[in-house]
């Protein structure tokens, strides 16, 4: 049937201070052509998690989409769309015993059809009781299994999370994976993945799969949080019955793509886990843009009903190697840096840092990376057959291509820490974004710490008696104990900020250890519990702002090293530098604060100009 | 410290593409190759309220996009560049073969290639081992917050701009559509210097990297 449609067009002009239409207007009868017809043949089956729907094609769609209820009679009206289809659907990260609902309709550029009859199926638990790689998964449960190298791990090296899943799986909590993709039909996340959630920056559907066989990065780290457990295949998430959202951003990073992806769906998305950033190894001050710290600020004040949603980044990979000086430290990343952010620090299976994982004043806490796939890292999910990371190129690693020994990096510590913060919101959906760092940090365990004769000499213990490192931040993520402390948790005070400023402008001696320092005095901020603390620092006029190491004390005696001097690849300068700091958690901020400042090579040289110290925290309740 | 840094292989990606390579220090003289940009025409722009100076890499460009390579425009472009690797999948590096991109030639090229949406590549730092970024068009625009629809719709009337779409990320930021290329810099800067909104800047395309 064709379809007759009168247009009628109205002529405006728009200027600079007028808007003017004539007041006459002419017709014109176009024809176009009807959109497609019905779809026919709607066929469903359920599984543990998601059903899988398919229809006959019509000529003429260029796409079909999807109309779901939980409620018998769905329409166009009442239903959640999932469109940009071709015919086929796995619909995942449903409740198993639930009924949904589904119609479906063509689509092509003159319209949309009428829908089909409607179809229902109830996921149901496919009654499997194992996870065949969860023996490999160290990160989960070490017991001393070896890698590649044959070497045993160190046991009870884990993120304490098995005595967490007798109560807590992550049901009903969501967890965008920003990244270059997600495998949404892959088998081991089919049954968590949400898909009208999901959004695909490239063509804006909701399937952000990768369509290129080296984009498995975003796959990994999916399954690195959310697994699906006892399916009898392959490995097993931390959160293994949470849902996972795809957000392919690193295919299309633009501003405006970068601050959606940081807000999108933030009424429903409880957790955004990003394994990505500035680039390593390179020494220099990489800010984050303004648009991006504005998203992340609107997701922390309206995120989850004004909750705040949480945002988990990779604290890098660029730490030097020996002999040479470390490089990078997270507190040069200017989004791993940014206050809320919840940096994390990557960890090998004896417990110590990796070799490329950086330090940072900013690390909140720290979960594992593994060192390389020669030694031992870390099982996933992988793009299913030969895409991926297991291609056909790799040795060492499984039989079975959907899945990969050799995942590592900061990358992989990240989704863990996202992981284990499922649990906590499941535990506890009251937790605002601070209380959730705060019960990470103080639960952390203390890694790298026993025996006494072989701990990391950074640790130390901060004004309120709580260890803390430049390497770990508070330590590596204990899981079990983070939820425990959720449950009945009372969410922290109101925040209070207090923020002074100085202009010393001393010159900084070149090449000496003593420096130039500067001093200011908080006085009645009402902050007796500090949270976090930022420290905006110029000195725009030394061409290298590599040279220079940068320590602040507070007045509890606690140094933050800001930054080291180091190699870099360029010539930055610090121009109000915005550096955070979480090591001074709980102590109280009025009194003496210093700002240290030495230039440790020779050549350049220039003036520490200015900073501006702001504390946030509460008052003890 | 004056001592350009050793590139090596290191985790992420690269090291899991390569299945069981192990990281290795490195050729110290691989930072010797990167180009020094000092005497390239340098930009600015505006970061919120902060100024920021970007310099022109004159041998790369960036097409938006892209489209197949068996798109007649697309061939065109490959007779004068070669591809430059790249993980984003939504735009493509080109290294010219011949030829700068100063402003002229650039508008050359756009004449030449009408179908395909390309802008220069910038750097954050006088070398082009530093952040590279592009104009794919648009630009962000956050006008004052209290203002109502109507005092919206009268700014974008008065400065002959139209809408993309609202940036859901606080009250009147939205992207406003302009050409890509420098035009969009000097749009969004020329919109900033009027004193009248909270910031302005081009929708850039940047470089980012897996961990």
């Amino acid at each position: 049937m064709e379809q007759s449609v009168i247009i009628f067009f109205r002529i405006c002009v728009l200027s600079l201070f007028l808007t003017a239409c004539g007041g006459g207007s002419s017709s014109s009868t176009i024809t176009t052509p009807p959109p497609p017809g019905t779809p026919v043949n709607l066929q469903i089956s359920s599984h543990d998690g998601f059903t899988t729907l398919h229809w006959d094609s019509v000529a003429d769609a260029s796409s079909y989409s999807i109309y779901w209820s939980t409620q018998p009679g769905v329409t166009k009206t009442s239903g959640i769309k999932i469109e940009h289809l071709s015919t086929n659907l796995n619909h995942g990260g449903l409740v198993n015993g639930q009924s949904y609902y589904y119609v479906v309709a063509a689509k092509n550029e003159y319209g949309e059809s009428g829908i089909t009859n409607a179809v229902s199926g109830q996921p149901v638990d496919g009654g499997g009781i194992d996870d065949p790689l969860f023996a490999d998964q160290w990160h989960l449960d070490n017991t001393g299994q070896a890698g590649n190298n044959g070497i045993s791990g160190q046991s009870g090296e884990d993120i304490n999370v098995v005595p967490a899943w007798s109560a807590y799986r992550g049901e009903g909590i969501r967890i965008a994976v920003v990244d270059d993709g997600l495998q949404i039909n892959h088998p081991d996340l089919v049954s968590n993945v949400v898909n009208d959630l999901s959004y695909n920056y490239l063509n804006n559907s909701n399937d952000p799969s990768p369509s290129n066989p080296d984009d498995a990065h975003g796959t990994a780290v999916g399954g690195i949080i959310a697994a699906r457990d006892k399916n009898d295949i392959g490995a097993r998430g931390v959160a293994p019955r949470a849902n996972l959202v795809g957000y392919n951003l690193l295919q299309y990073f633009t501003l405006s793509t970068a601050a959606d992806a940081m807000t999108r769906g933030n009424q429903q998305v409880h957790i955004y886990s990003n394994s990505w950033g500035a680039e390593d190894y390179t020494g220099i001050l990489e800010d984050a843009p303004f648009t991006w710290k504005s998203a992340i600020t609107s997701g922390l004040t309206t995120g989850r009903n004004g909750l705040g949603n949480i945002y988990v980044f990779a604290a890098g990979n660029g730490r030097g190697v020996n002999p040479n000086p470390v490089v990078d430290n997270s507190n040069y990343d200017g989004m791993a840096n940014y206050r809320g952010i919840i940096a994390v620090a990557a960890l090998n299976d004896k417990g110590s840092y990796a070799g490329y994982s950086e330090p940072g004043a900013n690390i909140l806490v720290s979960a594992y990376g593994g060192e390389f796939c020669t030694t031992h890292t870390i099982s996933t999910t992988d793009l299913t057959g030969t895409a991926g990371f297991n291609n056909n190129f790799t040795t060492g690693d499984y039989a079975d291509r959907d899945y990969t020994k050799c995942m590592n990096g900061t990358s992989a510590a990240t989704p863990m820490v996202s992981g284990a913060i499922a649990l906590m919101l499941q535990a506890n959906p009251n937790l605002s974004w601070r209380d959730v760092r705060y019960i990470l940090a103080t639960t952390a365990r203390q890694n790298h710490f026993e025996p006494i004769s072989n701990r990391d000499p950074d640790w130390i213990q901060n004004g309120a008696n709580i260890w803390v490192n430049q390497n770990y931040g508070f330590g590596v993520i204990n899981t079990e104990a983070a939820v425990t402390a959720a449950v009945g948790w009372t969410n922290l005070g109101t925040e209070l900020s207090f923020n002074v400023n100085a202009t010393p402008s001393l010159q900084i001696p070149d090449n000496n250890a003593t420096g130039v320092s500067s001093d200011i005095i908080i006085n009645a901020s009402g902050i007796n519990k500090i949270e976090t603390v930022e420290v905006t620092f110029s000195a725009t006029n030394h061409a290298w702002s590599c040279d220079l190491e940068i320590i602040l004390t507070s007045p509890a005696d606690t140094e933050s090293v800001l930054a080291e001097t180091h190699d870099c690849i360029g010539n930055t300068v610090y121009d109000n530098w915005v550096f955070s700091s979480v090591r001074h958690l709980d102590e109280i901020a009025d009194g003496t604060w210093t700002l240290t400042v030495r230039d440790g090579a020779a050549a350049n040289t220039g003036k520490f100009q200015s900073w501006e110290l702001k504390i946030y925290g509460h008052a003890d309740p | 410290m004056k001592r350009v840094i050793h590139y090596f292989i290191y985790p992420l990606g690269l090291i899991m593409m390569s299945g069981m390579m192990q990281a290795v220090a490195a050729d110290k003289t691989v930072k010797a190759a990167n180009k020094n940009l000092t005497n390239s025409s340098q930009y600015f722009w505006y970061d919120g309220k902060r100024k920021k100076t970007i310099w022109l890499n004159p041998s790369l460009i960036v097409e938006f996009d892209p489209k197949p390579a068996s798109h007649r425009q697309s061939k065109n472009l490959a007779a004068s560049a070669s591809p430059v690797k790249i993980k984003q999948r939504g735009i493509k590096l080109w290294r010219l073969k011949t030829g700068v991109t100063s402003k002229s030639n650039m508008q050359q090229l756009k004449q030449q290639l009408p179908a395909v949406k390309i802008s220069q590549v910038l750097h954050d730092g006088p070398s082009d081992a530093t952040h590279k970024r592009a104009l794919p068009g648009n630009i962000i625009v956050h006008l004052d917050p209290n203002w109502d629809q109507q005092q919206v719709m009268t700014w974008l009337n008065q400065h002959a701009l139209q809408i993309e779409k609202p940036l859901n990320i606080g009250p009147n930021i939205f992207i406003v559509k302009t050409g890509p290329g420098l035009e969009a810099l000097e749009k969004a800067n020329e919109i900033y210097l009027t004193g009248e909104v909270v910031a302005a800047y081009p929708d850039w395309w940047q470089e980012v990297h897996k961990k």
